[in-house]
């Protein structure tokens, strides 16, 4: 099958020929844990060895001898499969790297030549055409407006100062924390709107299986909308990608600068605290946050969300925190393919989750390494003698619960300490 | 001709004129493939981007300590920062040599190291006649001279050497065919050179200038296939990476 090999740009080529292969990058993988060949070096390696096909003389010329190598028969794209899914993307790899080489980055490009020939998830695959065509708003169109009854807050209001960007699948893991972001917004009088229909599911899905012509539609058709309400400020819940990419990438994807400010909802809290309009009562209990990797290494919001806490519980300290944030695995579309949240998505948009038997063993393998990643950050965390866990993203708010860890949502947590 | 005579008059211009090349088409393509892009950043003080600057550079060093000790002690420590670097830049029969080649260089003669910690001779071979060493390094030149960085370098190169063979035999896919060629080369330049410089194996002339001249030879190579190969790290790759992580990271994105 035809594939589709990224376009070089100077970073892009940084990331290919500068990597001295030293694998000091390797422990600070989730994944490494799991098997010492999921090391980002390796897993980008794999990439590489198509762009030597493709790129150098001497990868034209001989081939396998010098590394070089391009996946042919369905055995080679299944084998690639399982090491792109076995990313979260997280940036720690990257910061760590002697040569700032970002392995995730590496990997999501794997995962752009694997979708062109036809290779991906079928469930992210079918969230990112559903995205991308709009088919999941009629398709949740009970879900949201049961939401919608029980936000009772403004919809489609026009120049309103603040727009909660609300996803389906803000409504369908973390219902209850958008929610509690409204009763916020509320509590401080803030002039704001929710969306009058779900902004995509997990904007944009199409990211995580590398369909970077999917992830474009889905972005410019959100900001097209977001601008005809002319908000001064979008707020948004889901600390995962959707942040980080539309915080940092958008403007790139679509060339030019939007007319409003994106938040992460820590941020904004922080802001109406820093300001007196937030008043919060102290909980009396111990909290310890786990950051997430997108907001904080790869968005920079690191000390508002603990601002916030601060203010309503007794934050303790966990090694590798903040910027250094250890991931628990679920980023760049892993948790979306975890049975818990996969089987909502199921019953919401009828989607399917695999469509052969082979996908079905390799979903079953990543549910069970996606637990193993997970478990060396959740005895950190339980090592700590905290109440309980706070978390900004979802998909690590699973991964605790899953985890026997007594964890909530960073906005349903400072809710409960508002005056 | 002699292989001395050889490696010092044709090998080394030649492994010069590869290596301008080589290193003028690694960095062209750099500019040539350069795409601006639209982004909104995220506002900093002056003080933090001086900070996460040199952040960027120490956070893998510590890390790298704290995960992987050997990899820190023998591939940093002793092969790059006490052993490669300031052999090769700073050993004064180099300064001799490569300020005949680019004469501003002898600006570093008042760092230069001498070759053993006995004598700061330099050998009546070299392109400057007799010449003594006035190190500026004191007590510390107990350590820091050609002897002990040679081995030093030689036990980095060699850890590495046996690190990638036992990596590749366990199945890892970093260890590339490169590795292969570039670590047996770059013991080679160490080991010609500290036998160069103990007159070793034997006293005599012949077998000193022969031993030199394939030191010489070996670093000609070097030099030729340094734009080519992973050495290439540590006049480009190291410092781009880096300073793209900084401007990505804390410039972009206020980490």
């Amino acid at each position: 099958m035809p594939v589709s090999i990224p376009n070089l740009d100077s970073v892009t080529l940084h990331y290919f020929e500068n990597c001295m292969g030293c694998a000091a990058c390797a422990p600070s993988c989730p994944y490494y844990y799991v098997d010492k060949h999921y090391a980002p070096v390796e897993k980008a390696e794999f990439l590489r060895e198509i762009l030597r096909k493709k790129y150098t003389i001497s990868g034209r010329l001989a081939g396998r001898l010098v590394g070089a190598k391009l996946p042919k028969s369905e055995e080679d794209f299944k084998k690639l499969m399982v090491f792109a899914y076995r990313c979260a993307n997280c940036g720690r790899c990257y910061t760590t790297c002697p040569y700032g080489i970002d392995s995730g980055a590496m990997v999501n490009r794997l995962r752009q030549v694997l979708s062109s020939a036809g290779y991906a998830p079928t469930l992210l695959r079918q969230l990112s055409a559903m995205e991308k065509e709009g088919g999941y708003v009629a398709a949740a169109r009970k879900i949201w407006e049961d939401f919608l009854n029980t936000a009772q807050a403004p919809v489609e209001k026009k120049s309103a100062r603040v727009l909660l960007m609300v996803s389906l699948g803000d409504i369908l893991i973390s219902r209850q924390a958008v929610l509690d972001a409204v009763t916020v917004l509320k509590s401080v009088g803030e002039d704001f709107t929710l969306p009058g229909r779900p902004l995509g599911v997990f904007p944009p899905v199409g990211y995580t299986l590398g369909d970077l012509e999917a992830a474009r539609a889905v972005v410019a058709e959100i900001v097209k909308y977001v601008e005809s309400l002319s908000p001064q400020i979008v707020v948004i819940l889901n600390g995962c990608y959707t942040y980080s990419y539309f915080r940092f990438e958008a403007t790139n994807i679509l060339r030019r600068k939007f007319g409003f400010k994106l938040l992460h909802i820590s941020e904004l809290l922080a802001e109406y605290l820093k300001s007196g309009r937030l008043k919060l009562k102290k909980l009396g209990i111990k909290v310890v946050l786990q950051d997430s990797c997108q907001l904080a290494r790869r968005g920079g919001v690191v000390e508002e969300p603990r601002r916030v806490l601060e203010a309503c519980a007794d934050v303790l300290d966990v090694k590798h925190s903040g910027r250094d944030v250890e991931c628990l695995g679920g980023g760049a579309g892993i948790g979306i393919l975890s049975r818990q949240i996969s089987d909502e998505l199921v019953k919401a948009l009828g989607a399917t989750v695999a469509s052969s038997d082979w996908e079905r063993q390799f979903l079953e393998k990543l549910e069970r390494d996606y637990e193993k990643a997970t478990a060396k950050r959740i005895k950190i965390l339980k090592d700590v003698d905290a109440d309980v866990v706070v978390a900004l993203c979802p998909f690590a708010l699973e991964a605790l619960k899953r985890g026997g860890v007594e964890a909530e949502h960073f906005v349903s947590f400072v809710a409960k300490a508002l005056w | 001709m002699e292989i001395l005579e050889f490696s010092l008059f044709v090998l080394f211009p030649a492994a010069l004129a590869i290596f301008a090349l080589g290193a003028s088409y690694r960095l062209f393509r750099y500019v040539f493939l350069y795409r601006k892009g639209v982004y909104i950043h995220r506002d900093s003080s002056f003080a933090f981007k001086i900070k996460s600057l040199v952040l960027s550079f120490l956070r893998p060093t510590s890390f790298n300590l704290r995960t992987k000790p050997m990899e820190f002690v023998f591939g940093f420590m002793l092969m790059h920062a006490i052993g490669l670097i300031p052999l090769i830049f700073l050993l004064a029969q180099h300064i001799a040599y490569i300020e005949a080649i680019i004469p501003f260089y002898g600006l570093l003669w008042p760092l230069a190291i001498p070759i053993s910690p006995i004598t700061g001779a330099l050998t009546v071979t070299s392109p400057v006649g007799v010449k003594q060493v006035e190190t500026l390094w004191g007590p510390l030149t107990i350590v820091l001279n050609g002897d002990f960085l040679a081995i030093f370098a030689i036990l980095g190169a060699t850890y590495k050497s046996f690190a990638k063979i036992y990596e590749r035999f366990k199945g890892h896919k970093n260890v590339r065919i490169g590795d292969l060629l570039i670590w047996p080369l770059l013991l080679a330049v160490l080991i010609t050179g500290w036998l160069a410089a103990h007159h070793t194996p034997s006293g005599d002339i012949v077998w000193y200038r022969t031993m030199l001249g394939l030191h010489i030879a070996f670093a000609a190579l070097f030099v030729a296939v340094w734009p080519f190969t992973k050495f290439f790290h540590f006049l480009w790759g190291y410092w781009y990476g880096k300073l793209h992580e900084w401007y990505d990271m804390a410039i972009k994105r206020g980490v």
